[in-house]
């Protein structure tokens, strides 16, 4: 089934994640270019572009207040962007390789990075210091994700393992295995019960975060599936894979509810708008599409 | 560089005494663009307008993944992509060419290249040897030796034009090293550094985006000088560089707002930002286009650096991500140039070659890639004359090694050469000791038989 297309960003190379602002007014889509752009949201307007990693950019995190946006990239560090300059405030260092991946607590007072050195290292952005390095994954770690309350990391890699950690003391509090292949993306449900894994065997898994056991395993990708995110309602589930599809899943019964065309290739990171009515996607198609979820926008595919 | 004195206490109308117009080296090695013409006139030259299009695939492209898809291979050697039929029969190419597959009967894919020295570097293609051991002045690339022994179809064409951008990687962007033909027969650059240094009064590189208005300046420039008789004063060598650069028909040909959209849009136009992560050649099928342009204008040998193949896998994407990328773009462009040579009844003296410095490694790595594997690569020949719809040479089952009819580079500079009227069994050109050079190895190497 088809969505209709609001907005076509193109970055100079693929871009790597999409996310927005918490009043959704503003996207940021974080690129292979090395650059971070910023978007308006109700005209697709490109705002101003971030430039100053030296290498792909993976992530991008608002900050709660708008005012700041962190970023990691593949040159091994983090930076603190202040949004009415574009100047970098901060840049924060530690990892010896690739950074991966980002995610930011709720409070914004927290930053988790995973890195191809094989860590998790959780930071605080107002001081730019590592406050606790999570050691443990035999691979790459290639996602991570806070709870919704802070007080859990999950962190996923070519391990094939999902861990949570967490995020007061640093201790290992469970591994979830199950994945035949390397776990690509991961995502709390929004009352931190659930978790959401993205893996490279095509299929998502659904996992009790409190037992750890495994609830559901959801088969339809026909690739490797890259991403994975739960909307802020948490009735929706959104995933991109190498297939080039976005699908939207119902995470209670694993039913798919859409299957979304138009990238050209895979897609690396979806996020729900604060009002759950748009998605928007980043692709290796050197683009970010932000698709309107409405129901009369739902149309049959062509 | 150039510079155009006007009298001596007063300005000219509408000209000062300072140089107006410095050209940084045109980007021909360093040599100022008088001093290049002296060069040629110290030689005769014979003229013929058989062409050369080198299209490099900076990085060493995936052999398996383009024209030789493994089907017999296990999952983590053959890759993802599926085969295509052609309109050749029993010949099949990727699924991401389908443009060059419904043209196979006027291409010829080579699967089985061998004798790559495996270095990131142009080198070899420019000039089908090795950088060791060299003679003294250092090997020259094809398109300086076309230059010494042909020289310019129009004195105002350098025969010669490299449009590979400069990158970090100066092995990549090498535009083609004249070694012992000597720096006369450097390539003219025109989308590296030297174009920075171009200054006209009142207008400066960025200028160069609006390529008409700096025509129509240049034009209202000379005629000033002609008023003022400034050019009288300039010797032969000042006023053939002069020509060259205001004549128009090298910036014309290098011109593509004077192109039909329609023509751009066909090709592709492309991006000239770096088309991979860090360092790369461009994406630009806009210099596809261009290099048309370029041998309809009488340049002899057109080269460029195109896309970054060098796909090691994540975190900087698959091999397979990559090529989705590259590939669409890729056919696009190449397939849009053949025809465009055929259509505009070049394709006979016009030859094609598309290549780069090695393959990929057959196995997948764990981060989604291919290394460098310089045992067998592949490369596609088109137009120049030869006989085409037919592929040559293969590889084993897991794409390791040639395992029928390997061709070596030089079996394939020997091709080029002859299409360009070049009998390497005959030609040597003397190193900077006055020894005689033969252009590659003719006692192993001649041209391939298959084509000719």
């Amino acid at each position: 089934m088809a969505a209709r297309i609001l907005h076509t960003l193109t970055h100079n190379n693929a871009v790597y994640w999409v996310t927005f602002s918490s009043d959704g007014r503003r996207l940021a889509s974080a690129s292979l270019d090395n650059t971070i752009k910023l978007w308006e949201f109700s005209t697709g307007k490109h705002l101003s572009t971030l430039k100053g990693h030296g290498d792909g950019v993976c992530a991008a995190s608002f900050a709660p207040d708008g005012k700041t946006l962190f970023s990691a990239s593949l040159d091994k560090s983090l930076r603190v962007w202040n949004l009415s300059s574009g100047a970098t405030e901060r840049t924060l260092q530690g990892h010896q390789n690739y950074i991966t991946c980002m995610a930011m607590s709720a409070d914004g007072k927290s930053l988790a990075s995973g890195a191809q050195d094989k860590q998790v290292r959780l930071w605080d952005p107002s001081t730019g210091t590592t406050t606790r390095v999570l050691s443990g994954h035999t691979g790459f770690v290639h996602c991570v994700a806070f709870s919704p309350d802070g007080t859990l990391v999950a962190s996923g890699g070519f391990d094939n393992t999902i861990r949570l950690w967490s995020a007061m003391d640093g201790r290992l509090a469970r591994q979830l295995e199950g994945h035949t292949g390397a776990v690509e993306g991961v995502a709390f449900a929004p009352d931190g019960k659930s978790l959401a894994s993205a893996s490279a065997d095509g299929t998502i898994k659904l996992w009790d975060v409190a037992s750890g056991a495994e609830r559901q395993a959801l088969q339809g990708h026909s690739g490797l599936v890259r991403c994975v995110r739960f909307d802020n309602s948490g009735r929706r589930l959104a995933s991109g894979s190498y297939d080039t599809t976005v699908k939207i899943w119902d995470p209670r019964t694993g039913r798919q509810l859409q299957s979304i065309r138009g990238h050209r290739n895979t897609v690396y990171a979806v996020a729900f708008s604060p009002d759950d009515q748009t998605l928007a996607s980043a692709s290796f198609d050197r683009s970010s599409i932000v698709w309107s979820l409405t129901a009369r926008d739902r149309q049959p595919a062509r | 560089m150039i510079n155009i004195p006007g009298p001596a206490s007063k300005f000219c109308d509408g000209v000062s005494r300072r140089s107006f117009l410095r050209l940084g080296g045109l980007a021909m090695g360093g040599l100022t663009l008088p001093d290049l013409l002296r060069a040629e006139q110290a030689a005769g030259r014979s003229r013929s307008n058989k062409s050369l299009i080198m299209v490099f695939l900076s990085g060493g492209a995936p052999h398996q993944d383009m024209y030789d898809i493994k089907t017999e291979a296990p999952l983590e050697y053959r890759g993802e992509f599926q085969p295509i039929d052609t309109n050749v029969s029993g010949i099949q190419i990727c699924e991401h060419l389908p443009r060059l597959a419904q043209m196979m009967d006027r291409l010829v894919p080579i699967r089985s290249v061998v004798g790559s020295e495996g270095r990131h570097a142009a080198f070899q293609c420019l000039t089908g040897q090795s950088v060791r051991s060299q003679p003294p002045g250092g090997w020259p690339s094809l398109g300086s030796v076309v230059s010494k022994l042909k020289g310019p179809v129009d004195p105002a064409v350098p025969p010669f034009v490299s449009l590979s951008p400069q990158m970090k990687s100066r092995t990549w962007s090498d535009p083609g090293q004249p070694g012992y033909c000597g720096m006369a027969h450097a390539p003219f650059t025109p989308n590296a550094s030297g174009t920075a240094d171009l200054e006209l009064r009142g207008i400066n590189h960025r200028t160069l985006q609006n390529r008409r208005k700096l025509i129509a300046q240049i034009g209202r420039l000379r005629h000033e000088l002609d008023r003022n008789d400034v050019i009288d004063g300039m010797d032969t060598y000042y006023r053939q560089a002069f020509g060259i650069l205001t004549s128009g028909k090298l910036m014309e040909a290098l011109d593509l707002e004077r192109e039909d959209p329609a023509v751009r849009d066909r090709y592709g136009r492309g991006s000239a930002e770096p088309a991979g992560y860090g360092d790369a050649g461009p994406l630009m099928n806009d210099y596809l286009l261009t290099a048309r342009r370029l041998v309809e204008a009488g340049v002899r040998v057109v080269s460029l650096a195109y896309g970054r193949w060098d796909w090691h896998g994540q975190p900087h994407g698959t091999n397979f991500e990559n090529a989705r990328d590259h590939l669409p773009v890729f056919d696009q462009g190449v397939s849009t140039l053949i025809e465009d040579l055929h259509e505009r009844g070049l394709s006979d003296d016009v030859s094609v070659v598309v290549w780069g410095e090695f393959g990929r490694t057959p196995k997948i790595n764990p981060k989604g890639g291919r290394d460098h594997w310089p045992r067998v690569s592949s490369a596609l020949l088109a137009c120049g004359g030869i006989r085409t719809g037919q592929v040559i040479g293969s590889t084993n089952r897991l794409g390791e090694h040639a395992e029928t009819r390997p061709v070596h580079f030089q079996e394939i500079m020997a091709t080029l050469y002859r299409n360009l009227g070049i009998d390497v069994d005959a030609t040597t050109i003397n190193d900077l000791t006055g020894r005689p050079q033969y252009l590659i190895d003719h006692v192993h190497h001649g041209p391939l038989p298959e084509v000719v």
